[in-house]
């Protein structure tokens, strides 16, 4: 905690008090411009969402809407930002659905039967690190040839793709931690596999679950690059409906705002709820090798 | 189906102990293991596949003439051209320059949020919303955030005496821009590995060094700089992997621009690819970038593992579950 403090300041024993005070004040406001430069432009973009359309652009901008105003979500939802939510929903679901429906045995069989999972999980998750960029032209012609181009279900596919390599080893380090002993003492009883899944396996990992879930949603959710490249007029994610709004016409800024609220508000406040438990499950992780 | 089919090979040879490992052997292991990895072989073989296709070829999907081979000939005319040469610089910056940027304010705000008793989770959780949001969103953000005209930023610049620049519509500025942008979006990341480092440094380190007589400096730089030496590694690694996928703030806030100034590698394949349709330069350019962040990536683990603490690959992958937590 304060040990950083006191190694890093070693004052004499006089002086700690006062220092002390004036380095825990100058530390606070350094964190607080941080947070303020860090919120800023989003903070922004909320205040804007409720201008009207006659304050979007006076010059100097005013900080709060003179007129504050909530046409901007009925016209943002109706000039794009509606049809993105539903296509981005139906694409991240599904593909999350599908990364663990084939994630969770894949794990499974890593974490408790593989003894060189080492390896075969780094292999796995590599893939992850490719730039976007190299699959997609593959895909691109892949899916021009398979008429799977502007489709759901391709989209689902890369979204699945992208995301199943993290999925598999997030859930294979979660069931690692989950002692052997439970699914032996089922075993010995005598219960047939998909009770023992279903009692043991499932309870014990739903947090697992969850993260992994909510990380797969929400990869898919913002990810732009494969929407852009694999879909046309048919299928049109948010971060494309959102683009699409932004760069063909004069940007409007005020419904460009509520979209964008709409659309990340949800979503943020889950990893604020979230935050505490997946940074301590990390760092419990990044400690632990 | 290969990976399955090998692994059933081994389980007849292997039944010596069938349930030791919990049932079903190892033909149950690969049942588990093979849709999963089967999905994964198929498509990223398939789509392989045709890449290095096109980008042996003169693939263009515009053109209605034969496609034929051409060897090396798309890496050649690629390395030919000034463009290449200059996005792979663009590349570079936010590699070479934004990473160790992020580097070191991250450094710098772990060690500040380290520093303080009160407070930390909140600003932690605080500081970390700009990586939990969509690159789209953060471009657009950022795009009314610095506008000249009717942006709050220069108007608050102006109002306090100063002439600023048109940022992302500028030419000496647009590349600044996203630099800032991209450090803005993902120093919260390395805070977050950072700070895990510094938190799992036990006190009685300090205590130690302190009762040695050890001043403040020497304490970081013998102490507390080696062993958050693999922390620092996660964080450069997966930030430089992530340096090459820089692409959705590029196409918001400048497209490329002004002219082709702030294209940088995944942007110029984007538009061989998706705006010329040359499929056979495209492909070639993508397989450049996989090369040169392949050998990158080798190059910094193993400058990182001879420096006595081993960022292993294992120790590195963990971190990639936070990225945009």
């Amino acid at each position: 905690m304060s040990a950083l403090t006191q190694t890093l300041h070693v004052p004499p024993k006089a002086k700690i008090r006062t220092e002390g005070l004036v380095g825990v004040v100058l530390r606070h406001a350094v964190l607080i411009a941080l947070v303020i430069f860090c919120l800023a432009p989003i903070v922004w973009l909320l205040i804007t969402a409720f201008k009207p359309y006659g304050e979007l652009f006076s010059s100097p901008p005013t900080l709060f809407p003179i007129h504050p105003t909530l046409v901007n979500f009925a016209a943002g939802w109706s000039v794009g930002g509606g049809r993105g939510i539903r296509d981005s929903l139906i694409v991240a679901t599904s593909s999350t659905v599908l990364c663990l429906i084939l994630g969770f045995p894949a794990a499974y069989a890593l974490a408790r039967r593989f003894a060189a999972h080492g390896q075969l999980s780094f292999t796995i998750l590599s893939l992850r690190m490719l730039p976007p960029i190299v699959p997609v032209i593959g895909f691109y012609l892949m899916f021009q040839k398979l008429g799977l181009y502007d489709s759901y279900i391709g989209l689902i596919i890369a979204y699945t793709f992208m995301n199943l390599p993290l999925v598999i080893w997030l859930l294979a380090e979660f069931i690692r931690q989950i002692p052997r002993s439970y699914e032996d003492a089922a075993r010995i009883d005598g219960a047939p596999w998909f009770r023992m899944f279903c009692d043991i396996l499932l309870p014990l990992s739903a947090p697992g679950i969850m993260t992994a879930a909510i990380l797969s949603m929400m990869f898919a959710w913002n990810e732009f690059l494969f929407s852009l490249v694999l879909t046309g007029d048919n299928v049109i994610t948010l971060p494309k409906a959102l683009a699409d709004f932004f760069l063909f016409q004069e940007p409007n800024w005020g419904q460009l705002g509520a979209i964008g609220i709409v659309a990340m508000g949800p979503l943020l406040i889950l990893c604020y709820l979230m935050q505490r438990y997946l940074i301590r499950s990390f760092t419990a992780e990044l400690g632990g090798r | 189906m290969q990976d399955v089919m090998k692994g059933q090979g081994p389980a007849h040879r292997r039944r010596v102990m069938p349930r030791a490992d919990g049932g079903g052997g190892e033909r149950g292991t690969w049942l588990l293991l093979g849709p999963a990895l089967l999905f994964l072989t198929v498509f990223a073989v398939w789509p392989f596949c045709y890449l290095i296709y096109a980008s042996f070829t003169s693939y263009q999907m515009a053109i209605p003439v034969p496609i034929h081979w051409v060897g090396l000939g798309n890496f050649e005319a690629l390395v030919s051209t000034a463009r290449f040469w200059h996005s792979l610089g663009v590349t570079a910056a936010f590699a070479l320059v934004s990473v160790p940027l992020q580097l070191l304010i991250g450094l710098g705000i772990a060690l500040l949020l380290n520093g303080i008793s009160r407070g930390r989770e909140l600003y932690a959780s605080l500081l970390l919303t700009p990586m939990m949001l969509a690159p789209i969103v953060v471009g657009f953000a950022w795009e009314l955030f610095l506008n000249p005209i009717y942006g709050p930023l220069n108007a608050l610049l102006k109002a306090i005496g100063l002439s600023p620049p048109a940022w992302a519509q500028s030419p000496a500025w647009a590349l600044p821009t996203l630099v800032i942008v991209d450090i803005w979006q993902w120093t919260p990341l390395v805070m977050v590995i950072l700070l895990a480092g510094l938190r799992s440094i036990p006190t009685r380190v300090y205590e130690a060094a302190k009762v040695d007589g050890s001043s403040a400096i020497q304490t970081f730089l013998n102490v507390v700089a080696p062993m958050l030496l693999p922390y620092f590694a996660v964080a450069f690694v997966l930030r430089f992997i992530d340096s090459f996928k820089v692409f959705d703030i590029i196409y918001i806030l400048t497209r490329g621009g002004p002219g082709t100034i702030t294209q940088n590698l995944a942007y110029y394949t984007y538009d061989l690819g998706f705006g010329r349709f040359q499929f056979g330069r495209s492909g070639a350019l993508s397989i450049i970038q996989l090369l040169l962040l392949t050998f990158g990536t080798m190059l910094i683990i193993k400058v990182l593992a001879k420096r006595n603490a081993p960022p292993s690959a294992q120790t590195a992958l963990p971190a990639k579950v936070t990225e945009r937590v």
